[in-house]
């Protein structure tokens, strides 16, 4: 976890022209803002124009960045957050898929036929988290994928937490029914899971 | 993630599966994208002079059709014909002194060009009142 403080400095210098400041942000949030911005709108090409839409807002105003109220990965991402919603509105679509890239986790070496099942499986996940509405997508994706923890997602979100916890639980539900065949407890192993719908 | 949320939210097998779906890596081109729209909004790493030559302000157009009708008027102004205003050494005659004056072409040269004397002078005296 890095300093609030100093990465409000670093943020007020990159908005003033240093590039280097802007160099040390960027490279150490990157990464978890385009990921996110991946999983949520499934288009690597999308995810790149929010990723820099993303940063260059930040640094139009450095000043609304308040390092008491939430860490400067959490800020970015509802940004992030923000951006990607505007975009699928506008696209008037919920979700978009790419073709999935081909061996994603560069399993050279790897048993063939394990590759195929993974790959299989791997796809299978992808979409069943593009089937699910964004306002539960979001919060799985910075649960599940991000690490976040509960009133981190609910930040960023702008929800409370018990909001985001009736929104994973949903969530959740519905990837057992889809991912049934994936996994041995089956879709009722979530408890109270049954029949829920909604976002 | 502090350790109640994993616990109060532990789904373990789905979670596993989920992590099967890795995101992509981050393209190279996009940093090359970043680094380049960084540098054009903030001007880093550009010479003063084409920062200078490249730079652009805003201006409300009200503001911008204020002043181009204040240059627009100043400029109908400075291009109109000056009326003759009286010299300084004028005197202080009568108007019909002034308008002689304006009405006679001013001398500004001589020639002697062409100039011959003449062979044969005749002198006749003219008596006042002779016709």
């Amino acid at each position: 976890m890095h300093d609030g403080a100093q990465e409000a400095e670093l943020l007020r210098k990159a908005g003033r022209g240093d590039e280097a400041a802007f160099l040390v942000l960027y490279e150490r949030h990157r990464t978890p803002v385009f990921r996110f911005t991946c999983r949520l709108l499934g288009k690597a090409e999308l995810a790149e124009d929010v990723t820099q839409e993303c940063f260059l807002a930040v640094l139009r105003r450095p000043e609304a960045y308040e390092p008491g109220r939430a860490s400067l990965r959490t800020y970015l991402c509802a940004i992030a957050r923000h951006l990607a919603l505007k975009q699928l509105k506008k696209l008037g679509q919920e979700t978009m898929m790419d073709d999935p890239p081909e061996n994603p986790s560069g399993g050279a070496g790897m048993n063939p036929l394990r590759r195929v099942i993974d790959e299989e499986a791997a796809a299978a996940v992808r979409a069943a988290v593009a089937t699910l509405p964004p306002l539960q997508r979001e919060v799985v994706v910075l649960f599940e994928y991000e690490e976040m923890s509960l009133a981190e997602t609910a930040a960023i979100c702008d929800i409370d937490v018990g909001t985001v916890k009736s929104r994973l639980h949903r969530a959740r539900a519905r990837l057992r029914r889809t991912l049934a065949p994936l996994l041995r407890g089956g879709p009722a192993a979530v408890p109270g899971a049954r029949g829920e719908t909604g976002p | 993630m502090t350790l109640d949320d994993r616990e109060t939210m532990r789904d373990e097998e789905l979670h596993g599966l989920l992590r099967r779906w890795e995101a992509p890596a981050v393209p190279d081109r996009l940093d090359e994208r970043v680094m380049a729209a960084y540098r054009r909004q903030t001007g880093a790493g550009e010479a003063v002079w084409r920062r200078f030559l490249t730079s652009s302000i805003r201006v409300p157009v009200p503001v911008a059709l204020a002043v181009m009708l204040f240059l627009l008027i100043t400029a109908a102004l400075a291009l109109r014909p000056q009326p003759n205003l009286p010299t300084a050494e004028a005197p202080e005659g009568s108007g019909a002194v002034r308008s002689a004056q304006r009405a006679t072409p001013v001398v500004t040269g001589t020639s002697l060009a062409g100039f011959q004397p003449v062979t044969e002078v005749t002198v006749s005296v003219v008596q006042e009142g002779t016709p």
